[in-house]
Order: C-alpha cells, then structure tokens, then sequence
C-alpha cells in the first residue's frame, strides 16, 4: 500500500538533476573546445590541424547540453518564456543570454572552418572578439550560479567558476584529440596531451585547495569536506574524480606515447573525471550542503 | 473578488492602509482629496489589503503542541498535492538517554526579505508582491528549478510530472475493496482533487491547480490576506500558536511580541531575513522551580 501511495509522490528530490548535470558538463566542453579552435587558429599555429575538429564539436556539444537541460522542463514549451522576462539579479537569465550569443558564434565558427580557404583566420579571428569573452562566460556562468545558493558551503567558493572553466577546457581538448585520433596526427596529439597534462594538474591543485578551506572552513564546510574525502562521496571523489578521472590520464599523457589507442584511454577517462566532478559538486551540494 | 471588511479582521488595519497609491497620486498628494474618489478606481485598492505591509508570522513555541495541524489544513485550503507540504515540520528528538528533548519547530516559507529564490528566478515568476511576500506567478515560470536549488529551507516544490495523480488515478487502492482516486473526485463533482479550494483561483490562473513544468510554495494564503483574511494555518491552529501580522505597524501583534520576546529564525545567519519568526521554548515547563537544583 505504502507503494501505491509513494508512486504518487512524484516531486523531485533533487533540483538539480543528471540532466543539469549533463548540460554543465557538455556546455563547458563546448565552450573549451571552441576556446581551443580560437587558441590553434590565432595563437599556436602548431594545433592549428586540430583547430577544425575543436571548432565543429563546439555547437554540436552545446546544442547537445541545450537540448538535455530543456528536456529537464516539465513543459518545453515554457523554454521559451526565457526569451521573453529578463531577470538581472539571475545568473540564469545572464547565462541564457551568453548562451544564445555563443552558440551563434560557434555555429558561425564551425562554419567558417569547416569551409577553410584563405578567409577563415580573419573571419574567425573576427568572431573571437565576441566569441571569446561568450564562452568565457558560458563556461563559468554555471559556476557563479552555484555560487547564488546561500545555504550550501560546497557551492561556495571563488574557485568554483574557474575550476569549471578549466574541467571545460580539460574536456573540449580531450574530446578534440577523440575526434582527431584518425587523422595520422600522432605527434600532434601526443604534444596536446601533454599540454592538457599542465590543465589537470591546476585542475587537482585547484581541486584540493578547495577541500583543504572546506575542511578548516566551520562546521557545515568542514562536514561537506569529509563527505568528500571520507563520506558519502568519497568512492567517487578518490576514485572517479582524482586517480581514474585525473592523476591516471595524466600519467599517460604525459609519457606522452603517440599510441592511439592510449590517447582515447586517457582522453575517455579525462572526459569521466570532469563529468565526475561536476556530478559530485552539483548534487553532492544538494545532498550534503 | 471580495471587498475589504474592516473591522471584521483580526489585524484591525489602519485606515490610510486601504488607499492605493494610485488614488494618493490622483489626488495629487493630499490626502483630503480621498474622499470624492469615484469607487471604480478605488476598488483594485480595496481588494487588496496586503498592500504596503510588511507580513510577517510569529510562531509561539510554547503554545504550539506539534500537532501538525497547520500541516492538514495548509493541505485542505491550497489544494496542496501527495508527497508535498507548503506548510510543514521539523521534528527531532535531541540529546541521550535519559536526557532527551522532542524538538517541532513548524515551517513554511519564509517569504525572506531578502530571498535568494526572486534573486536566481529567470524570469521574475518569482517575485516579491504586497505585503512584502514571496510570490509566484505559474505563467511565467520556466520550471528551471533554480528557486529549488538556491532556497535553504527546501520549501519550494516544482512539479517535475502532472501533480494530483493520486485523484487522476483509475486504480483502486486495493482492487476490489477500495473506489479509485478518480471515482471519489467524480462522486464530489470536482475535475481533479475532492477538496479543491476555487478561492486559490483569485490569484491567476495555476494558483488554484499548479500543473505541470512549474513550481509551487507558500503563498502566505495571498487569496485570503489580500481580502485582509488571516492564513488558513493561523486560522487553523487550534493552538493559537501562529500569530499574523505587519511588521510595519508597531501596534500589531507580531511587532508587539517580536518586541517582547527574543525570538529567532531560521539559518538566519545566511542573510536571508525570513519573516518567520519563532518564539519561546516547544519545551518550556519541563523545569520544575527549585532552589540551586533542577
């Protein structure tokens, strides 16, 4: 009987879900990756073969996230209202904004170097005066927006937006090399990884830092600290997040081994290890506060 | 709607509290100018006798029994769904035996001064209204659920699926024994829920029924405390315990309390200002007087 009844308690128990999860995860990989095409077109001609993969899988991830987050709505329709109110105390109504103007930059991006030829480096160079500082916020605006909850000490922190930068960046490059694999770039791919080794290990440094003021940060701060160390958390925070999601690839990475088969293990575990952090930071926020 | 009928309130309102700021501009600033105002203008004023309050509750601990009845008839008069209470309770027994207390501490939304819920909301579905309450306007809302994830006393309630799925339900609680959800809403004549409340309705359409893909809290009863009604859980109260009021009027009962007692709110180190206030101990009386001793 006290079945028949729970089917009917239908009220999510959380408020944010996997799905916003997801979308925090692929919008950051998003805006990484399109950070990356820009780095390679403009700035370090050496990834410049890479930079078309980066900027392609930009929009195709963003829109992805887009399309999870509003399928979280009950009804889809109502995504539109976002379009219509305007709130500008809401991180929400802001990041809506970026978002819009971002994914028409990268669509743009996409398209001018998925057409290449003489004009693209001007022509993306030309969007990146827009494109940049968009996904800079895309990227970080999920960070503040944690950061507006006022009762829970594991959303409260300064580094929150930049360690979502970084994990999108972390993310963006390992699903570029992912997607590169198969074009006898090897050499190429094995300097990437061993740039993106320097991003996981800010990534841990950042990591800790966060736990070490957690822990000395008052009751609450110090109670969430070892929900994460020693808790409830603490399977997916040693093993997922640090050893399999970081400290792991990046061992491979840095190697630096042109096996292709080594670089999409640590590529697929970076992508884990983002994903893993972003998932204990949202609801482990909302489950141990 | 209903018209105010002063004196019939318990909060007994001051009489410049009924005109609208509308009616003073009119008048160009002068309040003798009232009195000739023609009625149609004056009635969107009257009907809405929250206007430049602050509300605000005070909860007598030592009167409350924690009998939850705030809890069943908050449920009765918001057509509050299964699985959610707008009004509702922390319990707790505190301490080792044989020292133990029970703790209630009843709660509901705070309708903070200050609410993190209006500030995160997309679009201003969420929204401070008269009366200084948190309000909720369903047509605007996006069903986000950033009101959820920013609120610190987990009292807002998005509604993921259909709500009243219990009353839409065609099976039986135990087949063969017992009438469906649905066959004892269509015995009442209702659409939806038995003990449907239309009042609710006053306030915009899905304040009645909240449906689908938007979220829903305490209202502070708007549909009763703009008609200068108390809330349904103060009314209800067999108690007494819940006390109503404006914090703006130093003669109304909350300021005279707040001003008697030392009272306390939840987690208000967050800077969150609630406007439910707490009073008094749940477990005063527990102390017999003695000299030196307990």
């Amino acid at each position: 009987m006290s079945e028949f009844m729970s089917e009917f308690m239908l009220q999510p128990h959380l408020a944010y879900n996997w799905m916003v999860v997801a979308y925090f995860f692929l919008g950051g990989l998003s805006a990484g990756a399109y950070l990356f095409s820009v780095v390679a077109n403009h700035w370090a001609p050496t990834f410049r073969p890479l930079a078309k993969n980066a900027a392609i899988l930009a929009p195709i991830s963003l829109a992805l996230g887009m399309f999870i987050l509003w399928l979280d709505l009950g009804i889809l329709s109502r995504g539109l209202l976002m379009g219509i109110h305007f709130n500008p105390t809401s991180l929400l109504s802001w990041g809506s904004i970026f978002l819009g103007l971002f994914m028409l930059v990268a669509l743009a991006n996409a398209f001018s170097c998925w057409q290449g030829g003489e004009g693209c480096r001007s022509r993306t160079g030309r969007l990146a005066i827009v494109g940049v500082p968009c996904a800079l916020a895309v990227a970080m605006y999920t960070g503040i927006l944690l950061n507006r909850a006022p009762g829970v000490v594991l959303w409260h922190s300064t580094l929150l937006p930049i360690l979502f930068l970084n994990g999108g960046l972390i993310s963006g490059i390992a699903t570029t090399i992912l997607l590169s694999l198969g074009n006898q770039q090897k050499e190429l791919l094995a300097k990437l990884g061993r740039f993106v080794v320097i991003l996981v290990a800010l990534e841990l440094v950042m990591t800790f830092v966060e736990v070490i003021i957690l822990a000395g940060g008052g009751v609450k701060a110090a109670e969430a600290s070892r929900a994460l160390l020693t808790g409830q958390f603490s399977g997916l925070f040693w093993g997922a997040q640090i050893l399999a999601g970081a400290v792991v690839p990046a061992v491979i990475l840095a190697a630096g081994k042109s096996s292709g088969g080594l670089q999409a293990l640590a590529s697929i575990l970076l992508l884990i290890g983002v994903y893993v952090m972003r998932h204990i930071i949202v609801i482990g926020g909302q489950l141990i506060g | 709607m209903a018209m105010t009928t002063p004196g019939a309130t318990e909060q007994n309102l001051p009489e410049q509290k009924t005109c609208s700021r509308r009616l003073f501009l009119k008048a160009g600033g002068v309040s003798t100018g009232l009195a000739v105002v023609p009625g149609a203008l004056a009635a969107s004023a009257a009907t809405d006798a929250s206007k430049g309050k602050r509300l605000a509750m005070v909860i007598d601990l030592q009167r409350c029994t924690g009998c939850g009845g705030c809890i069943l008839t908050c449920k009765n008069e918001n057509n509050v769904q299964l699985g959610v209470a707008w009004s509702n309770k922390i319990s707790r027994t505190v301490g080792t035996f044989p020292n133990v207390r029970y703790d209630y501490i009843p709660t509901l939304c705070n309708h903070c001064a200050n609410a993190p819920c209006v500030k995160s909301c997309p679009t201003g579905a969420m929204h401070k209204g008269h009366g200084d309450i948190t309000k909720h306007t369903p047509k605007k809302c996006v069903g986000c659920k950033t009101c959820k994830a920013v609120c610190p006393y987990d009292v807002i309630h998005p509604n993921a699926v259909e709500p009243h799925r219990f009353w839409r339900d065609k099976r039986a609680l135990m087949a063969g024994g017992t009438s469906s959800g649905q066959e004892v809403a269509a015995q009442v004549n209702s659409d939806v829920i038995p003990y449907y409340n239309p009042a609710k309705e006053d306030m915009g359409k899905g304040a009645g029924l909240r449906y689908k893909g938007i979220a829903e809290k305490c209202t502070f009863c708007d549909h009763r405390t703009t008609k200068g009604e108390l809330p349904y859980c103060v009314e209800g109260c067999p108690a007494n315990a819940r006390i109503f009021g404006d914090l703006n009027d130093p003669n109304s009962d909350v300021s005279k309390l707040l001003s008697r007692y030392r009272s306390w709110r939840l987690k208000e180190e967050l800077g969150t200002e609630p406007k439910v206030f707490y009073i008094r101990d749940f477990n005063a009386g527990a102390n017999k007087a003695k000299k030196g001793s307990a």
